[in-house]
């Protein structure tokens, strides 16, 4: 190895370049404002859309139950024709199974009325009372109707 | 069945109860989804009547008192589907199929299905009977009738 060959390994002409030791920070796109902005944008047109939505629901059911209401007289008037019918069987059926007990009263209990105060406008019974000579069917389906 | 050794129905025989003859009469043979097409403008039709015989229902709790209000209100519905049958009935039955129809398997039978031909029908019924579709929330808002009934007597449970 001759002398002429030899070189020292020196930095760079110039220098080093500078040791990158600050951290890499991305620099956002979109100032902080501006994003709260756009949130809020959102919000506000989901709070809008969403309220629309209930509105419209809400008139929708509204609907529906205006359409029940309507019809419910006539239902009802029919109902309570068939109601009445339905006891006064009972109330024969009844007269004709007890004819032959002696001091047995139609509605009472050899004479002792069922409920002691009962107002003149308000017969309670039960459901087995009022199925009782009809189709056993008849009553399960009351049950499980509506 | 529970207690049925001693069933007793509450009804004497000195308690009043309408004969059979009163209790039948023909009853309007319509279907629900019927009913469902036609309730708002039965409604508006039959508005008297129906608020009469729910006024006395509501006020005396009896239906032995209210039977003939009840009589009144199955006459109007009577009369409203037949004058519609007469008017409007293809146009009603466009809408009766729709109504059917809505709501798919549930059959919730709702009106918002059926927009375009219940525009055909209400065109129908403001032209030929003068009836149109009240607006949303007209029968579940309160409204005041004005009726010559006289006023109940206090029962005792008031």
């Amino acid at each position: 190895m001759s002398r002429s060959g030899f070189r020292q390994d020196m930095p760079p002409t110039g220098g080093y370049g500078d040791i990158p030791y600050k951290k890499a920070l991305q620099i956002p796109r979109l100032k902080g404002y501006t994003k709260i902005a756009i949130a809020t944008g959102i919000t506000l047109a989901g709070m809008y859309v969403c309220t629309k939505q209930i509105q419209m629901n809400s008139r929708l059911r509204w609907e529906e139950n205006d359409a029940r209401l309507a019809t419910w007289p006539l239902v009802k008037a029919e109902q309570d024709r068939l109601h009445l019918l339905q006891v006064r069987k009972n109330r024969d059926a009844e007269a004709e199974l007890m004819k032959n007990i002696p001091d047995w009263k139609v509605g009472t209990y050899y004479g002792k009325p069922i409920y002691h105060n009962a107002p003149e406008n308000h017969k309670a019974y039960s459901p087995d009372e009022y199925y009782v000579h009809s189709d056993p069917k008849k009553e399960l389906r009351s049950y499980y109707s509506n | 069945m529970q207690g049925i050794g001693k069933i007793i129905m509450v009804f004497t025989k000195e308690d009043y109860l309408p004969s059979e003859a009163e209790l039948t009469i023909e009853e309007l043979p319509l279907s629900s989804s019927v009913l469902k097409a036609g309730s708002l403008y039965f409604g508006q039709y039959c508005d008297n009547q129906s608020k009469e015989f729910m006024l006395c229902s509501q006020e005396l709790k009896d239906p032995r008192k209210c039977l003939n209000e009840g009589k009144e209100v199955t006459r109007c519905g009577f009369e409203f589907f037949k004058k519609l049958k007469q008017n409007c009935n293809p146009e009603f039955a466009a809408y009766h199929e729709c109504i059917y129809r809505s709501g798919g398997k549930g059959r919730s039978m709702d009106f918002r299905y059926c927009r375009k031909q219940q525009k055909v029908l209400d065109k129908c019924l403001f032209e030929k009977m003068g009836i149109s579709r009240p607006p949303i929330g007209y029968f579940s808002m309160v409204r005041v009738h004005k009726t010559d009934r006289p006023k109940p007597a206090p029962s005792d449970t008031d």
